[in-house]
């Protein structure tokens, strides 16, 4: 895999779970739907494992997980988005941990059993600790500070929570599984390189004309 | 024991301490009456309402009104109100630890939820059931 490649898929993947934590995960709060959850199981792992299937490079997803909590740093919306965004980071952080000793090819998740078995395993790892990261987080940046014991008290809440998660990640997993047999290397350079800027820019672009509407308003 | 055998064996504890946490915070959701208990001491949401001060905060998305927080508890007798730090819990058992100065830009609303305008969102812990003095 041609490094420049790798590294436009870093951005473009990134730009979108970005785009998605700012602009449909407000929708989806904005609901009253369970967003973390959707946003983790869906968005997170689904971008997460589909750029581990399509370019089989270990540490592309940490990549991602900068980009998309960089993207999410310029959006003012909901709370402390510096503790989002080192949220979503973290995020990229430990699923690259879990999958480290998954081979290359990721032959393991062929079977459906595996697949069902590692998104599961995933989304409720990466929503509990990117809850738990955010409980740490939010407190000491502020006057109020972090008190352990108001993390423990909630703690079973964030493990009830993440149940949700656990169960639409063993479905994302197994679904995105089907671009297995999709080369993303056969695309030609000028139509990959073309549409991957275009798209990570439209990503950005909305998200910051949606940040100055935010302000303007 | 080889990967095969062990990825399904960490998803089902994964789904066993999920259902189970589950199981334990439906068990213990304390209940959502009128009444708040602070410092100890139980208060009906009309009482709080007509011994303590009302106060607008105003936040970066809107405005709300409730009680001040700092002379309710001032008016439900803590003593040394600066020397504390207080922990608001909600129904859930949704917690945060505050300080005296937050009190001071903190409101609990009709709907008990408690608003603070030096605090981002995640501080607003809706149902309050708990004041407690540290």
């Amino acid at each position: 895999m041609e490094k420049k490649r790798m590294i436009a898929g870093i951005i473009l993947f990134g730009s979108i779970w970005g785009f998605s934590e700012c602009i449909i995960g407000s929708y989806l709060r904005d609901a009253g739907l369970p967003a973390g959850a959707i946003m983790t199981a869906i968005f997170a792992i689904g971008l997460m494992t589909a750029t581990r299937i399509l370019y089989k490079q270990p540490g592309m997803q940490l990549g991602m997980g900068v980009v998309a909590g960089t993207l999410r740093l310029i959006n003012p919306f909901t709370g402390c988005f510096i503790c989002s965004a080192i949220a979503i980071m973290a995020e990229g952080a430990i699923f690259e941990l879990m999958w480290y000793h998954m081979s290359r090819d990721l032959s393991e998740i062929k079977k459906l059993k595996l697949s069902i078995s590692m998104g599961i395993i995933s989304a409720y790892v990466l929503y509990v600790a990117g809850f738990i990261v955010t409980q740490i987080t939010t407190p000491l940046l502020t006057s109020a500070g972090f008190h352990f014991s108001d993390l423990l008290s909630f703690l079973p809440q964030i493990l009830s929570r993440g149940l949700l998660a656990a169960l639409i990640g063993g479905i994302t997993v197994p679904a995105v599984s089907a671009l297995r047999n999709f080369d993303i290397s056969s695309i030609s350079a000028k139509r990959y390189y073309t549409t991957s800027t275009s798209i990570a820019a439209l990503c950005w672009i909305v998200v910051i004309l949606n940040t100055l509407f935010f302000l303007g308003a | 024991m080889d990967r095969e055998r062990i990825i399904p064996i960490v998803a089902i504890v994964v789904l066993l301490v999920g259902s189970l946490s589950t199981i334990y915070v439906h068990g213990t959701v304390e209940s959502s009456d009128d009444k708040i208990t602070i410092n100890g001491h139980s208060y009906t949401v009309n009482y709080i309402f007509s011994i303590a001060e009302q106060r607008t905060v105003v936040t970066n998305d809107g405005s709300f009104s409730g009680v001040a927080l700092d002379d309710l508890l001032e008016k439900t007798g803590t003593k040394c109100i600066s020397c504390h730090t207080y922990t608001i819990t909600g129904k859930e058992g949704y917690s945060k630890t505050v300080t005296w100065k937050n009190l001071q830009n903190g409101i609990l609303t009709k709907e008990r939820k408690v608003v603070f305008s030096d605090l981002p969102k995640a501080f607003r812990v809706r149902d309050v059931v708990s004041i407690e003095v540290n």
